[in-house]
């Protein structure tokens, strides 16, 4: 379930869910945040008490009001229907005596009926002029004529006549009935019989009935509110686990499982949110790794990158190298021509001779640097041949080991058995070798290790320099391989090494990269592509 | 004095040629000189030398042509090439 909120196209599912069971009418949507759901919850959970417990006392409330006033109707008349079945059989018991004018029997009756039943307060027989015949209780009122408007209307009554009274002693609520007595066959009235008949019985059984109903109300609305109470608990427990597993959602741990343990339709709201996270889980899984791999592939374009400006730059140095040593090594060849014959003509042992010999010497280095710049810049077509580089390392041990001896360098030498054979000229990997190690021994005048080892590294050869001297800095890294560029003290190096280096590597398809640490060290690691079909160590003793 | 060796020098430039001269003549050979390669074959086609020492790099005629010439003509000759 989804609802687009406002311009921002954002998606509560919950809310929409709840809206449409609609008991989240008031929740404003669009700036609900996330925390505001405890309240929501708390109060859908009151919500459904209040209105279940309303429709309860509702209920309970007409029950017991049509209950009571049927109830009551119903008391009331059967006293009614008992007060006037007294009454005919008052009169039925006195007619004859009344037509015998038997007045001792009259009272005698009157007098049984009222001891008889408690709800008989009086009983009175009127002759037919209204004088008193008989009257329970009371002689002295016997010939009297009551003049009271109840007894006025009770004499005059042509049939059984009911009126409700208040009965004088007692101030309690009564019926007199009044019956005629006819004499059969005629239509003379002969008198009339009356009855008082007290309520108070039927008003305590109505009192009592109703203090039972509104027991039995009240019970049944603590029943219905615990019902309804344990009932929107397990309603509304679902929706705040839901809550809380989407809110965690919200928060970004995608690992968790939306969980909830109701099979109604809060369980299928869960099961809907689990395959949405399971769904972003791999969505945000599968980002994750097209990222890695665009980044991965970005490095590998940076790096080539890299390589071909180096290259391109390389190039560029070589041509100019090549001119100028060209045109140097001219001049150079004349004035160490001319030194060498003003020396021939000096005295061997005069200070003028010294001197002419140190200017021989620096000619000499001129020379040399431009003996390097050649070869670097005009680089021979060496015989490319299947070489297996730990021979060649273990050719050079010897000579390595003597220069580290020499520097106070523990040198180590760790050979992969069965290295695949690589296409170089020898003596170019020999020189490669070299270089790298010369620059490794500069960069620990104190002394120190020095690893050199090989191994294979999918379709390479690796072969790795590892020393323990002074590093290279961040930004001396990416010259490195630059013709000319050299750290060293004068006359120790004019930076063509790792130029040369790079430049036979490169030719053999290969690859150099350096990792350093200032104060740690370095790493050079050089790269050249395996032969597959000629495996084993050739001339590898 | 005559059984002196004698060299050939095909140099161009100038100073080299003559500092070159100089030294080869205190070690006691006799240095005939010649500015080009053209010069050179020219007097190597007038006397024979003992050695030639050719520059290799030179205007017009260069010091391959001076030892293909010799290859042709003095197969036994030697030679020495100087190289920038």
């Amino acid at each position: 379930v989804q609802c687009r909120v406002g311009k921002r196209s954002q998606t509560f599912p919950l809310i929409a869910a709840i809206r449409d069971l609609g008991l989240a009418r008031q929740c404003t949507v669009p700036n609900l945040p996330l925390h505001a759901f405890p309240f929501i919850r708390g109060s859908l959970r009151a919500k459904f008490i209040i209105v279940i417990v309303s429709l309860q006392v509702a209920l309970m409330a007409t029950v017991t009001v049509v209950v009571d006033r049927n109830q009551h109707e119903a008391i009331m008349q059967q006293a009614r229907l008992r007060a006037l079945s007294l009454a005919e059989s008052l009169a039925t018991l006195s007619e004859g005596y009344l037509l015998g004018y038997n007045f001792a029997k009259l009272e005698q009756v009157a007098e049984r009926l009222t001891a008889h039943d408690p709800d008989v307060v009086y009983s009175v027989a009127h002759l037919h002029d209204g004088v008193v015949a008989a009257y329970s209780g009371r002689d002295d009122l016997q010939g009297t004529i009551l003049d009271d408007p109840i007894s006025r209307r009770a004499l005059q009554a042509p049939a059984p006549l009911v009126q409700e009274i208040v009965i004088p002693e007692t101030q309690e609520p009564g019926y007199d009935v009044a019956i005629p007595v006819i004499v059969p066959g005629g239509a003379k009235k002969w008198g009339t019989l009356r009855l008082g008949f007290s309520l108070k019985r039927a008003y305590s059984l109505i009192h009592e009935t109703r203090r039972a109903l509104l027991w039995l109300s009240l019970g049944a609305i603590i029943c219905g509110t615990s019902l309804a109470i344990v009932l929107a608990m397990r309603i509304s427990r679902p929706v705040g686990d839901l809550v809380a597993a989407v809110q965690e959602l919200a928060q970004g741990s995608y690992n968790r499982p939306v969980q909830v343990a109701a099979r109604d339709e809060i369980g299928y709201l869960a099961h809907a949110f689990e395959q949405m996270r399971i769904s972003l889980l791999r969505h945000l899984q599968c980002e994750a790794e097209e990222r890695r791999r665009l980044e991965e592939s970005n490095r590998k374009l940076r790096d080539t990158q890299q390589q071909l400006i180096q290259s391109e730059r390389m190039a560029a140095i070589g041509k100019v190298a090549a001119r100028v040593a060209h045109e140097v090594n001219n001049p150079l060849a004349i004035i160490k021509t001319a030194v060498r014959i003003i020396r021939n003509q000096s005295p061997p042992a005069s200070p003028t001779t010294s001197s002419l010999q140190m200017i021989e010497e620096e000619i000499s280095r001129i020379a040399r640097i431009i003996q390097e710049l050649l070869e670097f810049s005009r680089p021979t077509t060496p015989v490319q041949e299947l070489v297996q580089v730990n021979t060649i390392i273990r050719d050079l041990d010897p000579l390595l080991e003597q220069g580290c001896r020499e520097k106070h360098i523990t040198l180590k030498i760790i050979l992969e058995p069965d290295l695949p054979l690589v296409i170089i000229s020898s003596d170019q990997l020999k020189q490669v070798i070299f270089n790298m190690v010369r620059n490794a021994e500069d960069a620990m005048p104190q002394g120190g290790d020095l690893v050199i080892c090989t191994a294979q590294r999918g379709q390479w050869v690796e072969l790795g320099i590892v020393d323990t001297g002074c590093g290279i800095p961040a930004e001396h890294l990416e010259h490195i391989f630059d013709p000319f560029f050299t750290t060293k003290r004068r006359g120790r190096g004019v930076g063509l090494g790792l130029s040369v280096s790079f430049g036979i590597v490169t030719a053999a398809s290969g690859h150099i990269d350096v990792e350093s640490e200032v104060g740690k060290g370095s790493r050079l690691r050089v790269r050249l592509p395996a032969v597959q079909e000629a495996h084993g160590e050739m001339n590898d003793g | 004095m005559a059984n002196r060796p004698e060299i050939l020098l095909i140099e161009d430039e100038a100073n080299l040629r003559h500092n070159l001269t100089v030294l080869l003549e205190s070690e006691g050979y006799r240095v005939s000189c010649a500015k080009d390669g053209a010069e050179g074959i020219r007097k190597l086609q007038e006397a024979s030398f003992d050695l030639v020492i050719t520059d290799v790099v030179m205007p017009q005629v260069d010091g391959f042509q001076v030892m293909e010439y010799l290859k042709d003509q003095v197969p036994d000759a030697v030679v020495v090439a100087i190289i920038a």
